[in-house]
C-alpha cells in the first residue's frame, strides 16, 4: 500500500527517523559510476531493450536508459542493470 | 562472487527464450522466487539468461502457460560435470589412479644425488648410501638419515663430513672431503720411531703398542705395532680373506729427544774493501766471434769484476759488454773472544732451533763452546731438549729398525 504524503504514518515514520524504503517499500536506486544501476524494491519490469529498461516500482516508472544494457540479475526484491548508463529517470 | 561459486557448485542452466511477452515471463519467474541472471536482450523476441538447475522445471512451466518457447543451450555447474564424469567409467578411474599412482610413488626415493665429492668417486659414496639403506627405491620414511651418515663416515673414512637430506623422491648426500690422499689412510703400517728419544707416554688408537714410558727407542723403532694379535678375530678374518693381518697403526707417542747446532766465528774478522782504482776492456760480440778492446788482464792482485752488456733489438746476434775491474784490498782485525763466542752460540742455536717440528715443547738447553786456534775460530754447540711426537706413519714393506714386525 502506497503511503499517502503526510500521514500519520509516514510522519510517524519519519519522526522515529526509520528507513523509509523498508517501511514503505519505496524503490531505492544506486547508481555505481556510469556502468551499474542496483534497483531495490522494484515491482517487475515493463520494457527490456538494450536501450532502454523501464522497470516499475512503488513511485512510478524507474527508466534506465544508455547501450548495451543487460540485466545482471534479477530477483523479487533486487534487480541490477549493467552496461552504459546515460540517465536514470523516475517517472510518475 | 557468492552467486558464481553457487552457482557452479548447484549447476545452473542456460536458457533461451524465445516468443511471447518476454517481460511478462521474466516478472512472472521472479515472482515464483525464482532467480534469473545474466540475461541478454539478444532480439525483440529473443532472450538468453541464466537460471539455477533446480528452478528449470518451474521456469519451463511458467513459460508454456505464456506461449514462450524456452530451450536449454547449455549445462554448467559440477552436477553436469559429475554427470558427465560418471557416463565415462574409464575416464574416471584413470584419474583416481593417477592419483594413487602419484602418491605412492611420492613415498619413495627414485634418485641418489651426490654433492661436494671430487676426490671420492661418486660411486663410492652412492655404494655406501646404498649400504646403509639410502637406495633408489627405497621407501622415504625408511631412510634414517643418522645411519647413512654415520656409515658414510665409517666406509669412506676420507669424508670429514656427510649429510642426507631427502626431499620429494631426490635424495641429496653432501659430503665434505679430508684434504689427503686415499692411499694414506688405507695402507697398513706402523708407527715407528722419527728420531731417537726417550717415551714419555704412550696411546694407542689402533694396533699393538710396543713401547713403555721410560724407553729410549732409536729412530726408525716400530712404536706401535699395524699388526693384528695373531689368532684373533680379525687376523683371522684377514687371513681367511686372503690379506695380509696388517691395519693402520694409529696413535701417538710423546718423548723427549734433542737436537743439536753447531756454529762458528772467526776470531779475526777479515774484509774488503775497493781502492778505487778501475780497469776497464770492451769486448764485442757478433755471432759466435768475439773482439776485444783493451787488456783483458787487470794489473791488481785482487779484483773484482762487474760487467755491463748492451745488445741492441735492431741488431740482432750482436752485443757490446764493458768489463770493470775494481781492485781491492783485504783487510784484517781481531775480534775479542766474548764477541766471538756469542756469534758462534747464537748460530748454533738458530741451527738447533731451525730443526724443531711445529709444535713441539722446549724442555731445556745445552750450550759447550770451545776455541780453535788453529783454524783462527770459535765453535759452539747447542743442543736443545724436547718433548715432541715421536711417531712417524710407515707402511707395511718399509724397512725398520730392530724390533719390527
Amino acid at each position: 500500500m502506497e503511503p499517502k504524503r503526510g500521514t500519520v504514518v509516514e510522519r510517524l515514520v519519519s519522526a522515529l527517523d526509520l528507513p523509509q524504503d523498508i517501511v514503505f517499500g519505496l524503490p531505492k536506486t544506486t547508481l555505481i559510476g556510469d556502468v551499474q544501476v542496483l534497483v531495490e524494491n522494484h515491482r517487475g519490469l515493463i520494457k527490456y531493450s538494450p536501450r532502454e529498461i523501464r522497470i516499475r516500482t512503488a513511485r512510478g516508472e524507474l527508466v534506465v536508459a544508455g547501450s548495451r544494457l543487460r540485466i545482471g540479475s534479477i530477483l523479487p526484491q533486487e534487480l541490477v542493470v549493467d552496461g552504459r548508463i546515460l540517465q536514470v529517470e523516475l517517472r510518475r | 562472487m557468492l552467486r558464481a561459486l553457487s552457482s557452479l557448485f548447484r549447476g545452473y542452466v542456460i536458457i533461451r527464450a524465445r516468443g511471447g511477452p518476454l517481460e511478462t515471463f521474466i516478472n512472472r519467474a521472479v515472482a515464483q522466487g525464482i532467480a534469473l541472471w545474466q540475461l541478454e536482450r539478444a532480439g525483440p523476441q529473443l532472450l538468453v539468461a541464466r537460471v539455477a538447475a533446480g528452478d528449470f522445471l518451474r521456469l519451463a512451466r511458467t513459460a508454456r502457460r505464456l506461449g514462450v518457447d524456452v530451450a536449454i543451450l547449455h549445462k554448467a555447474g559440477l552436477p553436469f560435470l559429475f554427470i558427465r564424469a560418471g557416463r565415462r567409467h574409464a575416464f574416471v578411474a584413470g584419474g583416481f589412479l593417477f592419483a594413487a599412482l602419484l602418491y605412492v610413488l611420492g613415498q619413495f626415493v627414485w634418485f641418489v644425488r651426490v654433492d661436494g665429492a671430487d676426490a671420492v668417486p661418486h660411486g663410492e659414496i652412492l655404494a655406501a648410501a646404498a649400504h646403509a639403506g639410502l637406495r633408489p627405491g627405497v621407501r622415504r620414511d625408511e631412510v634414517q638419515r643418522d645411519v647413512v651418515e654415520r656409515r658414510l663416515y665409517l666406509a669412506i673414512p676420507r669424508l670429514a663430513w656427510a649429510s642426507v637430506e631427502v626431499r620429494g623422491a631426490v635424495a641429496t648426500v653432501r659430503v665434505a672431503e679430508r684434504a689427503v690422499l686415499d692411499a694414506d689412510l688405507h695402507q697398513p703400517g706402523h708407527i715407528v720411531a722419527a728420531r731417537d728419544g726417550v717415551v714419555e707416554r704412550v696411546a694407542a688408537i689402533r694396533g699393538q703398542a710396543l713401547v713403555a714410558p721410560g724407553e729410549t727407542v732409536r729412530a726408525g723403532q716400530p712404536l706401535i705395532s699395524g699388526m693384528l694379535a695373531p689368532g684373533s678375530a680379525d687376523y683371522l678374518e684377514r687371513i681367511g680373506q686372503g690379506q695380509l693381518p696388517y691395519v693402520r697403526a694409529e696413535g701417538v707417542v710423546r718423548g723427549r729427544t734433542w737436537y743439536r747446532g753447531l756454529g762458528e766465528a772467526p776470531l779475526v774478522l777479515v774484509y774488503e774493501e775497493d781502492t778505487g782504482r778501475v780497469h776497464r776492456y770492451l769486448s764485442i760480440k757478433i755471432g759466435e766471434r768475439e773482439w776485444r778492446i783493451g787488456r783483458p788482464e787487470a794489473p791488481f792482485a785482487l779484483v773484482r769484476w762487474e760487467q755491463r752488456t748492451a745488445a741492441p733489438r735492431w741488431l740482432p746476434g750482436v752485443s757490446a759488454t764493458w768489463h770493470v775491474g775494481h781492485e781491492i784490498r783485504r783487510l784484517e782485525q781481531p775480534q775479542d773472544a766474548g764477541t766471538a763466542r756469542a756469534a758462534a752460540v747464537a748460530t748454533a742455536r738458530e741451527h738447533a732451533l731451525g730443526q724443531l717440528p711445529a709444535g713441539v715443547d722446549v724442555l731445556d738447553e745445552q750450550v759447550s763452546v770451545w776455541e780453535d786456534p788453529a783454524a783462527g775460530v770459535v765453535r759452539a754447540a747447542v743442543t736443545v731438549e724436547v718433548l715432541q711426537d715421536l711417531g712417524r706413519f710407515a707402511p707395511v714393506g718399509e724397512p725398520v729398525a730392530a724390533g719390527a714386525r
